[in-house]
């Protein structure tokens, strides 16, 4: 009753909160995850410290191992707390969430997934949104307007190529350029379909409409393999020519010897993957400084040293030279998709241009 | 043979008896799977049927409609042709070795059953992988080497059309048609196939006149696994179709799912039904083909030493068709070897080998949760593929040994799930165990186990009744008439008769259980991760290497599975005979 009562309180605008918290000695403890995600006293460290420790972890839904470096070093820093894994592509779990708090079943705490698989539990209430002391050091951008969100790692398709098969001097510097007949059989796209759909936006935003039609037109071969699998086939050398490359991969290939090259022409789409706090988080204290360390300028550090971009302003990388499209942020994003991916089936897929 | 049969018929008032005990086992059975099957039977055709926003759907046949419109007469088509053609293949290269095999006095036999169960070791999506490398039509190895001879800037051999992609399906079914004709083959009276080479019949008329009419209806069962197997199979179509813009049923469904921000299941779930429809009219026909199980009954109780024929000059040729399995296994998967280690895949050159090193394999062995998933993993396997097993090995006895309109639908019932899509298959699961708090198996491995139970029980379901039809009736009416109840006869007579198809079945649904990534990686949970979440891993990080080198470590850890396989179908052999 008393936690509702605080609750409710709580749930009042933001400087307000804070006033309140600080002025009021009995609400020095905040509870309910509304009210922990939202405290910005200055003991904020202190109390998510005790609290976590009662808690002793917390479960994680993310898409794979790639943050598990993080993750042991967050388990050093807190050798009391241990990070539970569930992991699913972003659009299974987010429709494996959603089923969960239907049923009731709220294990979840903190979610690391592509910002696209964040929409939809966002709309469905979901997800808590929250403050943390690191959030000044992120581009407004990268920062989901209700703070839904946080991006933690980012990663920019651009136009990549066999260097081998097509030296750099003549390979295309434009996306104008990939109409010309030479071209024409020559290029393949990553057809799993955030990335090929979020391409298709993109095209459509910056060139329209009829430019992703001429392209059509192109016979474009569609893989049904990531965009990290794809710049594999093109290390083959099966590959020789895709606007589908991701800039990581192609670094971290080329480091091993691969003939990779790649050019960003324009805006670059940004494929981000955003920390995000469970509204009914059982331990909301570990999920806090989970997310607080993820986007802390040594948890940057170490995605940038597994080949991700930053948007910290701190950390400075390729991504910090490049005008770059948040896709999630725009207003009508989940319509705009469904265009895209409309356009995108009769265009490529079923060759109806 | 079916006089035997007749003579040796027990007094009409106990065969009603019987019958009545067998007709209430199967509508028993067929409680239990339909309280299995139907939930997510029930939640396909609701999410078929439902349109419009996910919280307050109306109904309607908007999706099945959007369906047709959508698909076109090319998509069926090729479906039609792709699943006609590669099924087809594999029968022809499969049954063709297992009689070989079986039969025989052809040489390569071991090392073809050996790479036959190799084979199922390593996960479709790699060796597809290994296929691109070899005939992808710019850098795949064996287009390079015949360009140096044809010239030309692509190709020759088109990997990404209708054909590559009924070669690379038929390729990867092979093994499985082989090893699922096997064990019948091996347990035929042979005096029927010597009793023709003594009245001067040759080789090929032997096997057109008698081998092969006496099989019929277990190849006809293997064909229609095959079939179905063709029409519902998906990373073929999906890595090798799609880049030659080639569609089919399957990849429509992947399409309409995953085009979203949600997993969508509406017009996927339409279209699995279509597929319904279409995979009912083969086991219907099927149905009236086998009909009579005793027509076909080659396990009998007459004595004999299985004799191999002699192929004399043939020996040499023979023996070389049979080394077909043995080099489509070996074909993508020493690539895969050579891949796996290498730091980033390129085509074969001498001077790699300066690159080559163990890294990829420490790499993989060196991921906290490679260890703890291949335990959950093993413990799913296993007690999947027991239960699929025990439940299908029971259901296949039933409706090839009682007659009546119930067995037919037992096992179409069976054979249902064939058609979910592993994504609504899982989906359904964990709805329906999310509402059923006080069935507490949400999270745990048990939903996973579940999950494949329905998965993989049509799949049992041929296994186990492929190897059932030959058993002739009069063997276990002789266990009857020693007193034995119908446990005992299933226990000692006919378990130890069927045994190299059980085997089979079991191995079958233990591999691909452990290879699964659909339902695998949604229903596991922070408890019950499983092996392929780091297939899924590497496969998104698409690291081909590192790929390979999982795909190597598999299939030796399957080796080992393979031999324990083939001393238990010796041993059971042994008995049938």
């Amino acid at each position: 009753m008393i936690r509702r009562f605080l609750t409710a309180r709580l749930a009042l605008p933001g400087a307000l909160i804070g006033a309140l918290m600080v002025s009021d000695a009995a609400l020095a403890q905040p509870s309910g995850v509304e009210a922990i995600a939202n405290y910005t006293g200055a003991d904020r460290l202190k109390i998510l410290e005790e609290g976590a420790r009662r808690e002793g972890g917390l479960l994680l839904y993310t898409t794979g191992t790639q943050i598990k470096p993080l993750i042991d070093r967050f388990e050093q820093k807190y050798p009391y707390l241990r990070v539970e894994l569930a992991r699913a592509s972003s659009a299974d779990t987010a429709r494996k969430v959603l089923e969960e708090y239907r049923a009731g079943y709220e294990k979840v705490d903190a979610f690391e997934l592509a910002s696209h698989g964040l929409v939809v539990p966002r709309d469905e209430n979901i997800l808590q949104p929250f403050r943390s002391p690191e959030l000044a050091a992120f581009a407004a951008d990268a920062i989901e307007a209700g703070r839904h969100w946080v991006v933690v790692r980012e990663s920019y398709t651009g136009i990549g190529f066999n260097t081998k098969l097509l030296p750099p001097d003549r390979a295309p510097k434009t996306y104008q350029a990939l109409l010309e007949p030479q071209w024409k059989g020559k290029m393949a796209i990553s057809g799993v379909s955030t990335t090929a759909v979020n391409w298709v936006g993109t095209m459509v935003i910056v060139h329209g409409g009829d430019f992703v039609r001429k392209l059509g037109q192109q016979n474009i071969r569609i893989y049904n393999l990531t965009g990290r699998a794809l710049a594999n086939l093109m290390t083959a050398g099966e590959v020789m020519l895709s606007p589908t490359i991701y800039n990581s991969h192609v670094a971290a290939s080329a480091e091993k010897g691969a003939p990779l090259g790649w050019f960003a022409p324009g805006p670059v789409p940004v494929t981000d993957t955003g920390v995000a706090l469970a509204r009914k988080a059982p331990h909301p204290h570990a999920a806090l400084l989970f997310i607080d360390f993820l986007m802390s300028k040594e948890g940057q550090i170490l995605y940038q040293e597994l080949g991700y971009d930053s948007p910290r302003s701190d950390v400075a990388g390729a991504g910090a030279r490049m005008e770059k499209l948040y896709l999630t942020n725009r207003a009508n994003y989940i319509r705009e998709y469904e265009d895209w991916a409309k356009l995108y089936q009769d265009v490529f897929l079923r060759r109806r241009i | 043979m079916s006089e035997t049969a007749l003579a040796t018929s027990a007094p009409w008032t106990e065969r009603l008896h019987r019958l009545r005990s067998g007709e209430a086992a199967i509508y028993l059975l067929l409680a239990v799977v339909l309280a299995v099957v139907l939930p997510p039977f029930l939640f396909l055709i609701r999410a078929s049927l439902a349109v419009g926003s996910d919280a307050a759907p109306r109904y309607g046949l908007d999706n099945f409609i959007a369906v047709v419109a959508n698909s076109g007469a090319e998509l069926w088509i090729t479906t039609l042709v792709y699943a006609l053609g590669s099924s087809v293949l594999a029968i022809a290269l499969g049954v063709s070795s297992a009689w070989l095999v079986a039969r025989t006095d052809a040489p390569f036999r071991q090392v073809a059953v050996i790479a036959a169960v190799l084979s199922l070791a390593v996960p479709v999506i790699i060796k597809s992988i290994g296929w691109i490398m070899l005939l992808g039509p710019n850098s795949g190895l064996v287009n390079v080497v015949l360009r140096t001879v044809v010239g030309g800037e692509e190709g020759p051999l088109q990997l990404y059309s209708l054909g590559g992609m009924i070669f690379v399906e038929g390729m990867l079914w092979t093994p499985v048609v082989f090893l699922l004709t096997l064990p019948v083959l091996g347990a035929m009276d042979p005096s029927l196939e010597e009793a023709a080479a003594t009245s001067g019949a040759d080789l090929r008329q032997t096997f057109q006149r008698v081998t092969l009419p006496l099989m019929r209806p277990s190849v006809f069962a293997v064909f229609l696994l095959a079939l179905i197997r063709a029409l519902e199979s998906f990373e073929v179509p999906l890595l090798i179709g799609a880049p030659g813009n080639l569609h089919t049923l399957t990849t429509a469904i992947y399409e309409s799912i995953h085009t979203g921000f949600l997993p969508k299941y509406g017009e996927a779930s339409a279209l699995a039904i279509l597929l319904l429809l279409i995979v009912s009219a083969p086991l219907a026909f099927y149905y009236r083909l086998t009909g009579q199980a005793d027509r076909f009954a080659t396990i009998t109780g007459k004595g004999f030493r299985p004799r191999r024929l002699k192929l004399g000059a043939w020996r040499r040729p023979l023996g070389l068709w049979l080394l077909i399995i043995p080099v489509a296994l070996a074909a993508p998967l020493l690539i895969l070897v050579w891949a796996s280690f290498l730091p980033v895949y390129k085509p074969p050159e001498l001077a790699d080998f300066a690159l080559l090193s163990f890294t990829n394999y420490r790499a993989v062995w060196g991921r906290p949760e490679t260890l703890a998933g291949l335990t959950n993993s093993v413990l799913i396997g296993f007690w999947s593929a027991t239960a699929v097993v025990a439940l299908t090995f029971t259901a296949a006895w039933l409706t090839v040994r009682y007659r009546g309109s119930a067995r037919w639908a037992l096992d179409v019932v069976i054979s249902v799930p064939l058609v979910f899509p592993g994504i609504v298959l899982g989906i359904t699961v964990l709805i329906q165990f999310l509402r059923t708090p006080f069935i507490p198996i949400y999270g745990t491995i048990w939903i996973l186990v579940f999950a494949f139970l329905i998965r993989f029980m049509p799949y049992g379901m041929r296994f186990c009744h492929a190897g059932m039809l030959a058993i002739h009736r009069e063997l276990e009416e002789c266990g009857r008439t020693c007193g034995a109840g119908a446990l005992t006869v299933l226990r000692r007579i006919v378990l130890p008769l069927a045994l190299p198809s059980v085997a089979a079945a079991w191995l079958y649904v233990f591999l691909h259980t452990i290879r699964d990534l659909s339902i695998a990686i949604l229903l596991a949970g922070p408890g019950s991760q499983v092996i392929a979440v780091v297939i899924l891993d590497l496969w998104n990080n698409g690291e081909v290497p590192e790929l390979a080198a999982v795909a190597v470590l598999m299939a030796a850890g399957v080796a080992v599975l393979g031999v324990a396989l083939m001393w238990v179908s010796r041993r059971a052999g042994g008995v049938a005979t």
